[in-house]
């Protein structure tokens, strides 16, 4: 089936800068995708490029089959959530839901009916003839989301709706919004820097750094196997350790870190023995015990002298040190450490088990 | 809330209020004196105050030059506020949405008829009108008030644009209002108020001009041309009485221009 | 296929800059016409105009300096150039030294009824100038109202003519129309300045007169500039208060400027003093420009 929107190798740039590079991505219908990168990677400019706002500099946009770089935004199917949620100041919540009805001169009960089902929907049918300002955050947010929602476009631009919102709310709104995307049907362009919220909310995450597209997955893929260092790092792996692949061979190869360590892990077809590579494990991967075992022991298992516990109520931290001053963060849940954390003393000896299978290795 | 952390000492902040009344007194209290001598019955303006009277009013309007010199006003002040807005409110989004080459000299220069006195401007238009045959008329003055008032408008209208949000139009082109549909029911709406605040400044400011009309005037006297005429004859009561409205008048339309003009927050 | 697209990417963008330019030109273009004509060129053809030359009832188009001359070493035209440029000085001095304060306490010290007192500073602003000037007369003359109670209470005989038709008279006249110039940027000015910057002052130890002269006069210095060019300017090139209250004492250079566009008919020369007046303000603006950022830079 056709897909709602497709970009095809779109290229934007603000004089030398280029904020999108040859960007190539599908959604499908129904589908909710988000746009996960830090900031100024290119996400808002990504949603512009598809409402309208800004028109490609190479490449095409098309939206149901159409290419629509020609086309200005009030003419795209297509609606947009905005991050300041730019509710109109001088229009009730009504009349700014009511907006794109009465633009089209919809017929007067036909607008009453549909803006109050829809009002009625995100739980402000008592906010009706109150002003944007009267309201909260989170009321704001929804009188948003009612206005895009109202037209029932195909696809949904949303930019860090929730991106003002407090900590508590925004999980609330999150599952809102999965839930209510969920109910429609309606394809949704989703866009976080917040990495957790994009693991929640999406059916795929599309990772963004520099303009370019780094990985398109589901959660699982992208967290599970990141495709690079960045993606890596930024879905929250902490680890990085430079090494050498010193064999490789029957779906395993051996990487020389320094100092006697080595680190087996699952083979990389394309690496072979001397590249020069970087080994990351997720910091809950790693398992720690007292015993101190003096020397680089048995596969993976290395001494480590440790430097810091930071706890952080449901989640421990513990920074450590290894010969050739490698650093390493490890993480676990109070109750599921080998050990009493609130024993442990800085400077100590540990030693640190890295389970081969949780060992990813990316070319340097 | 955070103002009250720096005050000033105790007795500077007495001496300062004291000076700060003096001063207010000394800016209405000629004003008091061309209102209270307006109800002086006397036709010579001398102390102390005989009866009080309004036949200084009633004479106005007995007074057929003085009618048409206000009937004049209008006519010049009614022409200088749409010709200003039309120029100004277009010139003003232009310095909002674009940047060209030059932009920062031609906004500076653009208020330059703020600071030159007015009688230059009204001799510079003086000269250039006879130079291309231009007969001297109403529309004249016009065009030598519409050179100072069509700055305010654009300072005015120009700052209220620069607030605006403009994710605002956006979002209306977002939700399939058309180009011309979100400039008025979106960006017309937010910025009215600032086009009508400077259109009443206009308004009383044209009203008021005595200089560029000075040089600019044929034979329609405005009504501060006609004041200026009375007072060159010497003084009458009448001139208080005139004052008295004219000022009262004024003050009434700078609230309203001024609620207008206020930032909401 | 993929050049396809870029071209088709390319010319919507190109549409789309042309759209803009045509947007542009209808919003700028006809005020940028009408400024040219009705301002820019106006003012260029004073200085043309200054240049020429009068004859008996007609002007002529030949260039000399003869206008400039007669500024100059005529001694009567002299002397009135410098008093009108010694009023304007004295009236921006004393305004400011009256605006200032008041700003001051409206920034700092009134608190209840600001908004109200606010609107009394800047209400002068829009009401007419010439019946503010007027009213004077009606004060000041020998059958004034300070005439009149003096003599009343009995602390003089005969009414005074020495406080009006003379510089005293202008120069009060001027400062009062004035103060609203100077008060309003200064106060727009104070406005402005972080209260954290005062508290830090106060904080590290400054007294307040120290806090005032280190932090507070520092940051207000583009309001006083502001203002102080408007009064300056305004004042210098005032005709309407030298003709009402002035006297021989009090003429100004605008006297000269409308005498020679009514009585005397010489245009030329007119012009010639409306170039001095504009030059002066031209000074001012750059003599502004120059003094802004650099307290600025005191500053940071
Ligand atoms: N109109 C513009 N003119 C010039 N540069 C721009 C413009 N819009 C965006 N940029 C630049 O393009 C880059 C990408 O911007 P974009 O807004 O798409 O980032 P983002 O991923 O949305 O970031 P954030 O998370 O901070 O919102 C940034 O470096 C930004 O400065
Ligand atoms: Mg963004």
């Amino acid at each position: 089936m056709e897909p709602v929107v497709r970009l095809n190798r779109v290229s934007k740039r603000f004089r030398e800068l280029e904020a999108v590079r040859e960007l190539t991505l599908e959604v499908e219908e129904g589908e909710f995708l988000t746009l996960l990168g830090p900031s100024g990677c290119g996400k808002t400019t990504t949603l512009r490029l598809i409402s309208g706002f800004e028109v490609p500099d190479e490449g095409e946009v098309v939206i149901e089959g159409q290419v629509v770089d020609a086309l200005p935004p009030f003419r795209r199917n297509v609606n947009t959530v905005f991050q300041s949620y730019a509710l109109f100041p001088h229009l009730t919540v009504f009349d700014n839901v009511a907006y794109s009805l009465s633009i089209r001169r919809r017929p007067r009960g036909e607008i009453r009916s549909r803006v109050s089902d829809m009002l009625e929907r995100v739980g402000l049918a008592d906010k009706a003839r109150n002003m944007p300002s009267e309201l909260s955050g989170g009321q704001m947010q929804r009188v948003a989301l009612a206005r895009a929602l109202i037209n029932e476009p195909r696809l949904l631009l949303l930019d860090e709706p929730l991106g003002a919102l407090d900590a508590k709310l925004r999980r609330a709104m999150q599952l809102e919004l999965k839930h209510m995307q969920a109910n429609l049907g309606i394809s949704f362009i989703y866009v976080t820097h917040d990495q957790e919220e994009a693991l929640v909310m999406s059916d795929r995450v599309a990772v963004m750094d520099s303009g370019r597209l780094q990985q398109l997955g589901t959660p699982a893929e992208i967290f599970e196997r990141p495709a690079n260092p960045f993606v890596a790092e930024f879905l929250g792996t902490a680890n990085f350790l430079e090494g050498e692949i010193e064999a490789a061979g029957a779906g395993r190869c051996r990487i020389g870190i320094a100092d006697g360590i080595t680190i087996e892990a699952e083979e990389t077809p394309s690496l072979v023995t001397g590249d020069q590579v970087l080994a990351t494990v997720r910091p809950q991967k790693i398992r720690l015990s007292l015993d101190d075992p003096g020397a680089p022991g048995a596969a993976n298992t290395f001494p480590a002298t440790l430097k810091e516990v930071i706890f952080e109520g449901v989640l421990v931290r513990l920074l450590l040190e290894s010969a050739g001053g490698i650093g390493l963060e490890a993480q676990g849940l109070p109750d599921a450490l080998p050990f009493a954390y609130q024993e442990l003393v800085p400077g100590q000896r540990m030693s640190v088990h890295l389970p081969p299978e949780a060992v990813l290795v990316y070319p340097r | 809330m955070r103002r009250a952390a720096y005050r000033s000492s105790r007795l500077g902040e007495r001496a300062l209020t004291a000076f700060a009344l003096l001063t207010f007194a000394f800016l209405y209290a000629p004003i008091a004196v061309l209102i209270v001598f307006s109800f002086n019955d006397s036709p010579i303006l001398v102390f102390p105050l005989s009866n009080l009277s309004f036949k200084w009013y009633g004479e106005l309007f007995s007074d057929g030059d003085l009618l048409r010199s206000v009937a004049n006003s209008f006519l010049v002040a009614g022409g200088v506020v749409p010709l200003t807005l039309l120029l100004g409110v277009p010139l003003a989004f232009a310095l909002d949405r674009f940047s060209f080459v030059g932009k920062a000299l031609f906004e500076r220069v653009m208020l330059v008829p703020l600071i030159v006195p007015g009688l230059i401007t009204g001799l510079a238009l003086l000269l250039v009108f006879t130079q291309t045959g231009f007969r001297l008329s109403l529309v004249s003055i016009m065009i030598g008030h519409s050179i100072f008032v069509l700055p305010i408008v654009v300072i005015q209208v120009y700052a209220r644009l620069r607030r605006f949000d403009r994710s605002m139009e956006e979002a209306s082109l977002d939700l399939g209002a058309t180009r011309v549909q979100t400039f008025w029911r979106i960006t017309l709406p937010n910025i009215k108020t600032a086009i009508l605040g400077s259109a009443l400044l206009g308004l009383t400011l044209s009203f008021d001009e005595v200089a560029i009309a000075f040089f600019l005037t044929a034979n329609d006297n405005t009504l501060p041309m006609h004041i200026w005429s009375m007072l060159r004859h010497g003084i009458t009561p009448q001139i208080n009485a005139i004052g008295t409205i004219t000022i009262v008048v004024s003050i009434l339309l700078i609230v309203v221009s001024l609620r207008l003009l206020e930032t909401k927050k | 296929m993929t050049s396809e697209a870029a071209v088709s990417g390319g010319s919507a963008a190109k549409a789309l800059r042309r759209k803009r330019l045509a947007l542009f030109l209808l919003c700028f273009g006809p005020p940028f016409l009408y400024l040219i004509c009705f301002m820019i060129l106006p003012y260029g053809n004073v200085f043309q105009y200054s240049f020429w030359k009068k004859e008996l009832y007609t002007v002529a188009a030949e260039f000399n300096w003869e206008n400039y001359a007669r500024v100059w070493t005529n001694p009567l035209y002299r002397t009135v150039l410098f008093n009108s440029l010694e009023v304007a000085a004295i009236v921006t001095v004393c305004a400011n030294l009256v605006g200032y304060p008041l700003a001051y306490f409206l920034a700092f010290v009134a608190r209840k009824h600001r908004t109200l007192l606010y609107f009394l500073v800047i209400a002068p602003l829009w009401t007419s100038f010439l019946l503010r000037v007027f009213v004077w007369k009606l004060i000041l003359g020998v059958d004034g109202i300070i005439n009149g109670v003096l003599i009343y209470i009995g602390l003089i005989d005969e009414p005074m003519s020495i406080i009006i038709y003379n510089r005293f008279s202008v120069c009060l006249t001027l400062v009062y129309i004035f103060i609203p110039f100077v008060a309003l940027p200064v106060y727009a000015a104070l406005e402005k300045i972080p209260r954290e910057y005062v508290e830090a002052s106060m904080d590290l130890g400054a007294g307040r007169w120290r806090t005032f002269v280190r932090v507070i006069l520092p940051l207000s210095i583009p309001g006083v500039i502001a203002g102080s060019i408007f009064t300056f300017c305004l004042s210098f090139g005032d005709f309407v208060t030298p003709t009402l209250l002035g006297g021989p004492s009090g003429i100004m250079i605008g006297n000269i400027i409308i005498g020679q566009f009514g009585a005397a008919f010489d245009w030329p020369f007119g012009s010639a003093l409306a170039v001095v007046i504009l030059l002066v303000v031209l000074a001012m603006i750059a003599l502004a420009a120059a003094a802004e950022p650099r307290a600025k830079a005191r500053i940071a």
